[in-house]
């Protein structure tokens, strides 16, 4: 039997009451934190994850702000393309209306008035901006993309914002592809407006065909406007997604369990205390008492 | 048989049993003094006397020792668990404060700042000519500057104190080893019958804090001599001594820890625990970790510029660099800054693809962004983020290596310390009945002497 002294005793409560009181510290900053890992040391085997995990949801919050932003821009590009839709629509019931040979010089010079001014609406939703931004300016934005005459004085390259993990959304369109590509439609109107002032019915039919080659156009363009859209409000849905699903796996690896850490804090504390009482009772109370 | 000699046995009896009675004094008055071992009187009967009959007559007690209750097994290897706890201990708290430089989710942190400088980037794709923007990624770059910078200041700094207090300590060391070989040579010398026994409480004292300091073999010797040790390397041995020194390794410019040996020294850093082999321990961490920095701050910069210098900037021109490293750095984590041109002009960023300078063109971002998840570390299977990562997870994988050695040692230590002090520690109570035994020893050989004297009075009366 191994020979026991009251400093022996002594010393096991001593170091006892020490570990329980690191325990207890290392408890209450997982309780006041609400963490469970506040340095790589405290679990170092989920760090790389934990560290993955932080980097993926940071970009998740950069990707819905550009997606954000990209959606707007784009809602406007739409927006401006509607209008140079309607804008076409009207000059094309001009031309339906004074192909026939009902109408008189007068009329149509008249209605050549009516054309300028369509030009003028069509001009201006093909120099729509959005944030200073002239959309259908290429990557040239800063400056408008058709000069007055209609003639495309943007930039032939189109900007692209990074909205995902290798997935880019065209913020800006070259309006020498997306509106005056295969089809002018300046050029469409302005032949309108030559025919009608010079009361040219051939020429009114003529331009009514490239008037619909450009609605074609145009159709296309909003074609892919809603495409950029949709692949915009994807990546703003997936990084929306994204987010709650590692908020969670975070929160899962970081986060304390605090009514559970909290619950051996309290029966850490009790048999803290417990200790301490058995120490205080551990007085010597032996032989040299009694003699 | 003499009634004379009666009187001389009570006269050893009194005497011995008055010496129990001192030792016990002794080892009650020193229950709680550290490092003392309890003593044990050993009486022994005097040689007997041969009368000229051919009959031989008791010649009473007389203290044979006053030995300490020590066990040496259990004693040598608790100051060997001694050293190996103290090293553990040593190098997780010092590396806890290195920690404190990469604390999980610190915003200033290499990791946040790394995140929030490829952030800025990709942000800055939705308006490449924005000032704000532009402004914001520069910021990032800068943040992410001082947070390395920091961490590699905090490691050298590390680094630092711990080689001070390597050679600090040693002081304390080689003046430790002197007072030993000046003990040993007095306990050498001491005939006392309890002399040594305090000198060598006091010997082990300080072995005990040499254990603690560096870590040491001990071997006790038959005649009370002790022999100290470090990696086979004799520290002192009876009554010589060797001292400890430092040097700067030329190679590695690291401060290493030397033996002397006759007019050369031998390197011992390997072999030493306690709380020098931890500091050496917690520096040879700080230093790996330091050098995993500086690779990174190195690979990383090069790449952000060689993609950065691919692109141009605002005014159309082909890009610098983004970041710089001095010529001849020694540590790029410390040496690494923005560059100075890109830091006053934010023009300078060369975002576009393409150098017609328009607003939009943010067609080189994209290349700089990728370099995020591009595997440049460790023989390209770690990009950048899983890299600085793994600087994380190896230091906190080194400080709790530590703390389990530091608890797993500490319980060794333990075990042991109980089982020395079972043999070695005053027990009250023992005491107490010790004190019984010789107080009625006392008193027994006051009566022998009480009634030897009653026969010689009673002879003398006789006589008379």
């Amino acid at each position: 039997m191994i020979r026991t002294t009251w400093h022996g005793r002594m010393e096991v409560m001593r170091q006892t009451a020490s570990s329980m009181g690191s325990r207890v510290a290392e408890l209450n900053e997982q309780v006041a934190t609400g963490k469970r890992i506040n340095r790589p040391s405290d679990d170092p085997g989920r760090v790389s994850q934990l560290h993955n995990i932080r980097q993926q949801l940071s970009n998740q919050d950069v990707y819905q702000k550009n997606s954000s932003q990209a959606e707007q821009l784009l809602n406007v590009a739409d927006t401006s393309l509607r209008d140079i839709h309607a804008t076409l629509t009207e000059a094309r019931e001009l031309a339906v209306q004074f192909v026939n040979e009902t109408y008189n010089a007068d009329q149509r010079a008249e209605a050549a008035n009516v054309t300028d001014s369509l030009f003028g609406r069509a001009l201006s939703s093909a120099n729509v901006r959005f944030n200073e931004r002239y959309i259908f300016a290429g990557t040239a934005y800063d400056g408008a993309a058709f000069g007055d005459d209609g003639t495309y004085i943007g930039s032939t390259d189109h900007p692209e914002t990074i909205v995902g993990d290798g997935l880019t959304v065209k913020t800006g369109f070259d309006g020498s592809d997306v509106l005056t590509g295969s089809s002018d439609m300046f050029v469409a109107l302005e032949n309108l407006k030559t025919a009608l002032n010079t009361d040219d019915t051939a020429a009114i039919a003529s331009s009514l065909d490239d008037i619909d080659a450009a609605l074609t156009d145009l159709e296309k363009a909003r074609v892919e406007v809603g495409g950029e859209m949709r692949r915009s409000l994807d990546a703003s849905d997936l990084a929306s997604n994204l987010e709650v699903e590692l908020t969670q796996a975070k929160a899962s690896i970081e986060e304390t369990n605090v009514v559970d850490a909290y619950s051996k804090l309290v029966q850490l504390q009790t048999n803290f205390d417990a200790a301490m009482q058995v120490t205080s009772m551990q007085r010597y109370s032996g032989l040299f008492t009694r003699i | 048989m003499s009634s004379i000699n009666t009187l001389h046995i009570g006269r050893t009896g009194l005497k011995t049993a008055s010496y129990g009675v001192e030792v016990t004094g002794q080892n009650v008055t020193n229950a709680s003094t550290e490092g003392y071992v309890r003593r044990r009187l050993v009486s022994q009967t005097r040689v007997p006397h041969r009368t000229p009959h051919g009959v031989y007559t008791g010649q009473g007690v007389t203290v044979g020792a006053v030995k300490r209750d020590i066990d040496r097994f259990a004693t040598e290897r608790a100051f060997e668990a001694m050293g190996d706890q103290s090293m553990a201990s040593t190098a997780s708290e010092t590396l806890n404060i290195v920690e404190a430089n990469f604390k999980e989710g610190d915003t200033s942190g290499i990791a946040d700042r790394l995140d929030k400088f490829f952030d800025s980037l990709t942000e800055l794709t939705s308006e490449p000519s924005d000032h704000g923007l532009r402004l914001a990624a520069r910021d990032a770059g800068q943040d992410l500057v001082d947070s390395v910078n920091r961490g590699g200041d905090a490691l050298l700094q590390s680094i630092r104190r711990a080689e001070d207090r390597i050679k600090d300590e040693l002081k304390g060391v080689n003046s430790i080893l002197d007072e030993i070989e000046t003990l040993n040579r007095r306990i050498s010398d001491s005939d006392a019958i309890n002399g040594p026994a305090d000198l060598m409480d006091a010997r082990d004292g300080l072995v005990e804090t040499l254990a603690q300091k560096i870590g040491v073999d001990v071997d006790y010797k038959a005649n009370g001599q002790m022999s100290l040790f470090v990696g086979g390397h004799a520290l002192v041995q009876d009554v010589n001594v060797r001292q400890l020194e430092t040097a700067v390794d030329p190679v590695t410019g690291m401060l290493s820890v030397k033996v002397t040996a006759g007019e050369g020294s031998i390197k011992v850093d390997s072999f030493l625990s306690g709380e020098i082999g931890g500091l050496v321990a917690a520096r040879d961490q700080a230093k790996s970790t330091l050098d995993s920095l500086d690779e990174f701050a190195e690979e990383f910069v090069d790449e952000i510029n060689a993609q950065h210098s691919s692109g141009f900037d605002a005014y159309g021109s082909p890009g610098l660099d983004f970041f710089t490293l001095p010529t001849g750095f020694t540590n790029a984590s410390t040496a690494m800054s923005l560059d100075a041109v890109l830091a006053t002009d934010i023009n300078m960023i060369a975002a576009a693809g393409s150098p017609g300078s328009e607003v939009g063109d943010g067609g080189n971002l994209a290349n700089i962004i990728d370099v995020e998840n591009t595997d440049l570390f460790k023989g390209g299977t770690m990009n950048s983020r899983e890299f600085v990562a793994s600087i994380y997870s190896d230091l906190g994988n080194a400080i709790v290596g530590f703390e389990v050695d530091a608890t797993t040692h500490g319980a060794i230590m333990s075990d042991l310390n109980s089982l020395k002090e079972a043999t070695s520690k005053v027990d009250l109570d023992e005491e107490a009945v010790s004190l019984m035994q010789y107080q009625a020893a006392y008193q027994a050989a006051a009566r022998v002497v009480t009634a030897a004297d009653d026969l010689l009075n009673e002879l003398m009366r006789t006589v008379r």
